[in-house]
């Protein structure tokens, strides 16, 4: 009996931690699985084997040809939780967009701050976006880290937070 | 509408002639009606696109457009700072321009005429982008020359800039639905760091206009542009965005008189 159970959270425990890359994304994914990853590094097989099979995969254009961006959806919905940006011709992930959604935590400027305590973020005004439009939202970031957040100006709420290759591999060497 | 008789003669007892129909404030005109002085009104477009060729208008009473109690007042000559530190140069409202963007904003639907916007400023030419007719910053559009050109379309200029404010102020859940019928994707593009947030999935022949795929407000823009002034195109382009424009705003998200 004590083996039986012994071998059947040895099973369970293998499929948890090790999700096979064909099967689809079906849990909540945290944002501690993806802020890790050595983006400019790991290969999208790699990070597969943490994340689950995507949703979606779509090839980009424009000035991202060549790259294409692997999407898992918020579960039950239509809308993205993560966005990797992957290299096609290396496979390498390039870098990482975590969607903050409403009444969630690190919504608020100052509960990232807490979240990433080490991370020395500068914050900059978007800007000119078009020829006739003026964003006063922010980007915050790191370039040591390679993390990067975007506050929305007229609700002051974070709307997405990036992981990118240039730090964050000193960011994830120290978490492992 | 003329005002009374009455009133005209006690101006004309009290003050010069030449100096009377100037000065006839428009609490003498009846309730409801504000004055107009003389002025030359160039050749325009409407909202409809007819066309109008230049003519000469006489001093008259004329009758409230349905915004004219909110925006106659927010029709400033006195730009904030933010415009000044751009280096635009302010240019001030002529009788003709102030009457011409009542009239246009009284032809576009209320929902879009959002009170966010507390400023409207007459500014000569774009120093970003010459041949740019108007821009937004956040609460305020600066209106420039060419918005008023006998080609330009001011209701259709107008209805582009009050949609970049409209979605400045979409809450997030609003944004969010927008931006995944419109299939922009959230990515962190490091080729053009801070600028591409986010990135179309559309194929450029399915944005209204060339400069959409730049940026999400813009694409936002044009499209609820061509929602009202050339719904077709749109409908051709990108019929989801379409329907969700439609179904987000209602029948009464059309050209027409509104109620602001």
């Amino acid at each position: 009996m004590k083996l039986a159970s012994l071998i059947l959270s040895a099973l369970l425990c293998a499929s948890c931690s090790t999700p096979s890359s064909d099967s689809i994304h079906e849990g909540h994914l945290a944002i501690s699985q993806v802020q890790h990853l050595i983006y400019g590094k790991v290969t999208l097989d790699d990070a597969l084997q943490k994340l689950g099979k995507p949703n979606r995969v779509i090839p980009l254009k424009r000035d991202l040809e060549g790259m294409k961006a692997v999407i898992y959806n918020e579960v039950g919905q239509e809308s993205e939780r993560l966005t990797l940006l992957v290299d096609i011709k290396t496979n390498v992930v390039q870098s990482a967009t975590w969607a903050v959604k409403a009444n969630e935590s690190l919504r608020q400027v100052n509960e990232v701050f807490a979240a990433f305590p080490d991370v020395k973020f500068t914050s900059k005004p978007v800007g000119r976006v078009s020829k006739d439009y003026i964003s006063v939202d922010q980007i915050y970031s790191d370039q040591s880290t390679g993390i990067s957040f975007y506050v929305d100006a007229v609700h002051q709420s974070v709307q997405h937070i990036s992981f990118s290759p240039s730090g964050q591999r000193k960011l994830a060497e120290k978490a492992f | 509408m003329k005002p009374s008789i009455w009133s005209l003669i006690f101006y004309f007892l009290i003050v010069s002639p030449p100096q009377a129909l100037a000065a006839i404030p428009s609490s003498l005109c009846p309730k409801g009606q504000h004055w107009v002085k003389a002025y030359h009104r160039s050749a325009y477009v409407r909202a409809d696109g007819v066309r109008f060729s230049a003519s000469d208008v006489q001093a008259h009473c004329r009758i409230n457009p349905p915004s004219f109690a909110l925006w106659s007042e927010r029709l400033s000559d006195k730009p904030s700072l933010r415009w000044l530190k751009n280096g635009e140069k302010l240019r001030p409202w002529s009788v003709e321009e102030r009457e011409r963007v009542l009239e246009a904003l009284s032809e576009l639907p209320p929902t879009l005429i959002i009170d966010s916007v507390k400023a409207l400023y007459r500014l000569q030419k774009s120093l970003a982008y010459g041949e740019n007719p108007a821009a937004g910053e956040s609460g305020e559009i600066g209106l420039y020359d060419l918005a008023f050109n006998s080609k330009t379309n001011l209701p259709r200029v107008l209805s582009h800039e009050f949609a970049h404010e409209l979605y400045r102020q979409f809450s997030d859940a609003e944004k969010e639905q927008y931006r995944v019928t419109a299939e922009w994707l959230l990515i962190k593009n490091n080729r053009t760091p801070g600028v591409y947030q986010l990135v179309p999935a559309r194929d450029d022949k399915n944005f209204v206009e060339s400069d959409g795929p730049e940026s999400m407000t813009e694409d936002f823009s044009n499209n609820v542009e061509y929602f009202l002034f050339a719904p077709e195109i749109l409908k051709q382009k990108t019929p989801r965005v379409h329907d969700w424009i439609k179904k987000k705003f209602g029948d009464n998200f059309k050209l027409g008189r509104g109620s602001k």
